[in-house]
């Protein structure tokens, strides 16, 4: 383990986070805030420049940066940056409890997008929630490859962050070169972002709430400005635009590059998409039969259903409509949408549909295989055998994946007492989802439960974020030996 | 002519062999001594001894002066670069071999850019010979004509059927769309006329409707269902081409390969058909499989041994129909001809296309040579021309003109009206016409004519 860069890289990106506060800082300027507010980003800034400063002084002896510094880099960076995150809020004084700022903070950089404060309107000003929603963009992509991507030495291996932070079981480089790579997914997802802002204008949302709600749906995080979420703007204009944005976000990068530079041939071929696409479609259908009582108007219908369906399976969360409403059918439906996920290399969160895919072959390889046990049968993703080591980490992450979601299950349960209120919370957090969840039981007033629940619950955002195992592996002895 | 051949396999041998029958001067290059002799003591060629694709050795047989080169080894690499250098060098027109489905999928670039005339794959012409089977599900073989809208049909007389001891005049009676060109009967080859008449075991080379010919092949004792089920044993590189298109026909495709990373190929790519690892040659196993349930058995393994027992067996396990691929076939006059219904030699195809290729460009006056292929393995030939405008042969109706013997006209296409030619018919100019040789080369249509 070289310890030596990952303090080195550690301090870089301390200094860079104090420049990532500086657009909040410039939005607190515009509205005239009290120095008292503002004074919380500059005094957590200066903080970072210092410590950041302290820990890159000196330059490691080594460069030696591998998958085993990646992975525990990943995880280190985290949760520094959602301690740091956090900051701005408490020496500002608008977050009185440091648990609570903490939770806003994660909740934030992993796109969670849940809260702990009273969820009234306005409860912040403005510079605390631009910066809430910007921590969903910085957090949304991965902000750790990119800072990477430009340290010329070990920019190269980056590919070791890539895998770790880059949701999902499968990623592919769009260009030889990583930091090309990176630059161009970047700019997608910067692009896309001010696409989203611009429509919302077009929709009439005023530019504070647009730059909020983009930010919220590119990040598929979503965090709520008003309680009634999306249904607060009369607007089906706004309502599409924002369910479209969600379901593009859902989908890979790379696939969205194909898109963009006009290989809509590859785009399509992508079988993750079509079975994307696919289980949107039936989920919208199946909703949709469930929910049809409930309509008078049937586009209205499609159009809520839709926007549901997009929101959950993103793990955005946003909602139009009180889905409490809706019969248990459509729950289950949800219940699935939300454990899918996106597309591996989206800024979405869950199991993603690849791995969904592949367990889905798998079961199908095994019926077959029981049926005529001498039948060659190869799971086959885009023409291509998938290999053994692929198809066995997919399914131990699935079954890691459910007894991780059981054990948080079991901590919560001890403070709440309900199922629903301990299922809706670990949802909610393990999973990326935030407050669309609630619709088990009664939503659970985060802001009510005790620290150390609050501090779990932040361990299962970033276990979700950064797909648990780097999270496990900090507790993994070996992980720690020098050789 | 002068062609000069690189390679002497299979079908190098059986190019060697039928063009130089066909009177042309052949150079053959390979580098095996011992094969080269062998042929050169046969039949009447040159050898050349050395590596095909060598400049030197090109040289040496004259490919500059060479008006067809071919390049058939087996390895495609060779073949191309043999071709390519024998373009470069002067020879006036060039066939390559490619067996490798990924160089088969770019054709039209290797023509273009290699100056290649000509690229054959025998094994996707096989292929498309057994897929054509499916069509006709009494029929041995099917050659197709005029594009694809007229096909040359072999059907089988069944014991104890009504069609027997009936003659031509009473059949074509009975069904006007339909004309009988050739019989095989006991190893021999009749061109049929109006008193002939048929007897049991005969199998019969027909053109018509596909109406008139399932109507036919009833009479023949055939049912005519339609084949649902293939069992193909060996993934060889025809299975490779016949998987897809049995597939698109809606067929149901059961490979049986011994090979585990061979089968786990042909898995990944056909993920419709059902791919077992297990040996084929096993009847044990293949019972084991159901062999039973399978309207047609496919074998394709590369031992024609081992192939034609297994057909034996499918039809002892009472599988309707079998495909039984042969490369030797002497073989199958060892054996009693009932018992064994389509064969195919995978080189026969590719080595009809080269003949007729040069056949077409020899000097023809009266006509194109369109499509030409052989019948059986004997001296049955169908030629396919366009009569030109000063043809001798447009002079008067079928009737009155005066053939050779043992020749017939079968089939004449004008425009896209199909005629079933009599007596009465005259044929015009611009028509394709259909004609069943025995014994003659013909390489234009007044050729057919008795001077």
């Amino acid at each position: 383990m070289n310890f030596g860069i990952i303090r080195y890289l550690l301090g870089r990106i301390l200094m860079i986070l104090s420049g990532l506060m500086v657009p909040s800082v410039v939005v607190g300027l515009i509205y005239r805030e009290p120095f008292q507010v503002l004074k919380g980003f500059f005094i957590t800034m200066v903080l970072c420049l210092g410590l950041g400063a302290l820990l890159s002084r000196k330059k490691p002896n080594k460069d030696d940066f591998y998958a085993r510094e990646g992975l525990i880099l990943v995880v280190l960076a985290w949760l520094t940056i959602s301690f740091i995150g956090s900051l701005p809020y408490i020496f500002s004084g608008e977050v009185s409890s440091f648990i609570d700022a903490l939770f806003e903070s994660t909740s934030g950089f992993t796109t969670t997008g849940a809260t702990v404060l009273a969820i009234e309107e306005n409860v912040l000003p403005h510079s605390l929630l631009f910066w809430r929603s910007f921590s969903l963009v910085i957090g949304g992509m991965g902000f750790l490859f990119f800072i990477i991507s430009l340290q010329p030495t070990i920019g190269p291996r980056g590919i070791f962050i890539m895998r770790a932070e880059l949701p999902g079981p499968s990623f592919g480089k769009l260009e030889s070169r990583i930091s090309k790579s990176i630059h161009i997914l970047y700019a997608i997802y910067i692009g896309l972002i001010l696409a989203v802002i611009i429509l919302l204008r077009i929709g009439k949302v005023d530019w504070f709430e647009a730059i909020l709600l983009a930010f919220g749906t590119a990040s598929t995080g979503g965090f709520n400005i008003v309680p009634e979420s999306i249904a607060a703007y009369d607007s089906q204009f706004v309502h599409m635009v924002i369910a479209v944005a969600m379901m593009i976000f859902g989908m890979s990068f790379n696939l969205i590059y194909l898109l963009i530079i006009g290989k809509f041939k590859q785009f399509f071929k992508s079988e993750e998409l079509r079975w994307y696409l696919g289980i949107i479609f039936s989920a919208v259908l199946l909703i949709s039969a469930s929910v049809f009582p409930l309509y008078t108007n049937v586009l209205r219908m499609f159009q809520d259903v839709f926007f549901t369906t997009s929101s959950i399976i993103t793990s955005t969360a946003y909602t139009t409509v009180d889905i409490h409403q809706w019969p248990v059918f459509a729950h289950i439906v949800l219940l699935f949408l939300m454990f899918c996920g996106g597309m591996s290399g989206s800024t979405s969160s869950g199991l993603k549909i690849a791995r969904i895919m592949m367990f889905g072959k798998s079961i199908k390889q095994e019926l077959r295989r029981m049926i005529s046990p001498e039948r060659a049968v190869p799971i086959v993703i885009e023409g291509k055998q998938v290999d053994a080591i692929n198809q066995r980490s997919t399914t131990f992450y699935i079954i890691t994946y459910l007894a991780v979601f059981l054990v948080l299950l079991g901590l919560i349960s001890i403070e709440t007492k309900s199922f629903t209120k301990s299922f809706n919370a670990v949802i909610a957090t393990l999973n990326n989802v935030g407050h669309g969840a609630d619709f088990f039981g009664p939503a659970l007033p985060y802001s009510q439960l005790s620290a150390p629940t609050k501090l779990l619950m932040c361990l299962a955002m970033i276990m979700g974020r950064l797909e648990i195992y780097p999270v496990l592996l900090l507790f993994f002895p070996a992980t720690w030996r020098k050789t | 002519m002068e062609i000069v051949i690189v390679g002497a396999g299979k079908l190098g041998s059986a190019l060697c062999q039928d063009l130089a029958n066909e009177g042309h001067e052949i150079v053959l290059i390979d580098q095996n001594q011992d094969k080269i002799d062998s042929l050169v003591e046969n039949i009447d060629i040159r050898g050349v001894h050395g590596n095909g694709s060598a400049i030197e050795v090109q040289k040496e047989a004259d490919v500059s002066k060479a008006d067809v080169f071919i390049a058939v080894t087996p390895n495609d690499d060779t073949n191309l670069i043999a071709a390519t250098i024998a373009n470069r060098l002067g020879a006036k027109f060039t066939i390559a071999r490619v067996r490798n489905p990924e160089y088969a999928r770019d054709l039209s670039f290797y023509q273009k850019e290699l100056g290649i005339g000509m690229l054959i794959n025998p094994d996707a012409e096989a292929a498309a010979d057994i897929t054509r089977v499916f069509d006709y599900p009494a029929a041995l073989t099917i050659e197709p004509f005029a594009g694809g809208m007229v096909d040359i049909v072999q059907i089988r007389v069944n014991p104890k059927s009504a069609i027997i001891g009936r003659n031509l005049a009473e059949i074509r009676a009975e069904i006007p769309d339909l004309l009988l060109c050739a019989i095989d009967r006991d190893f021999e080859t009749i061109i049929p006329k109006g008193n002939t008449t048929l007897e049991e075991h005969d199998t019969i080379q027909m053109v018509g409707r596909p109406k008139a010919i399932h109507q036919f092949s009833r009479l023949c004792g055939h049912k005519n269902e339609r084949w649902h089920t293939a069992l193909i044993v060996g993934g060889s590189r025809i299975a490779y081409y016949l998987i897809p298109a049995l597939l698109k026909r809606g067929v149901r495709v059961k490979l049986i390969e011994v090979k585990a990373a061979v089968a786990n190929h042909f898995a990944i790519n056909f993920p419709d058909a059902e791919v077992i690892i297990g040996d084929g040659t096993d009847q044990k196993f293949l019972r084991q499989m159901h062999i039973a349930n399978h309207d047609v058995a496919i074998t394709l393994i590369n031992i024609d041994e081992e192939n034609l027992m297994l057909s034996l067996f499918a039809h002892q396990q009472g599988v309707a129909k079998t495909i039984t691929k042969v490369n030797r076939r002497e073989l199958l006059k060892l054996l009693d001809q009932d018992l064994l219904d389509t064969i195919i030699t995978s080189h026969i195809s590719s080595n009809d296309r080269i003949i007729h290729y040069i056949r077409s460009r020899e000097k023809t006056v009266s006509s194109n040579l369109e499509t030409y292929a052989r019948l059986n393995s004997e001296n049955t030939e169908a030629l396919e021309f366009i009569a030109h405008k000063n043809a001798k042969i447009c002079r008067a109706p079928i009737a009155e003109l005066k053939f050779k013997p043992n020749i017939l006209v079968a089939h004449i296409m004008r425009g896209i009206r199909r005629i079933i030619p009599s007596g009465a018919d005259q044929i015009q100019e611009g028509d394709r016409v259909l004609v069943v040789t025995l014994g003659h080369r013909i390489s234009e249509l007044d050729d057919i004519l008795d001077d």
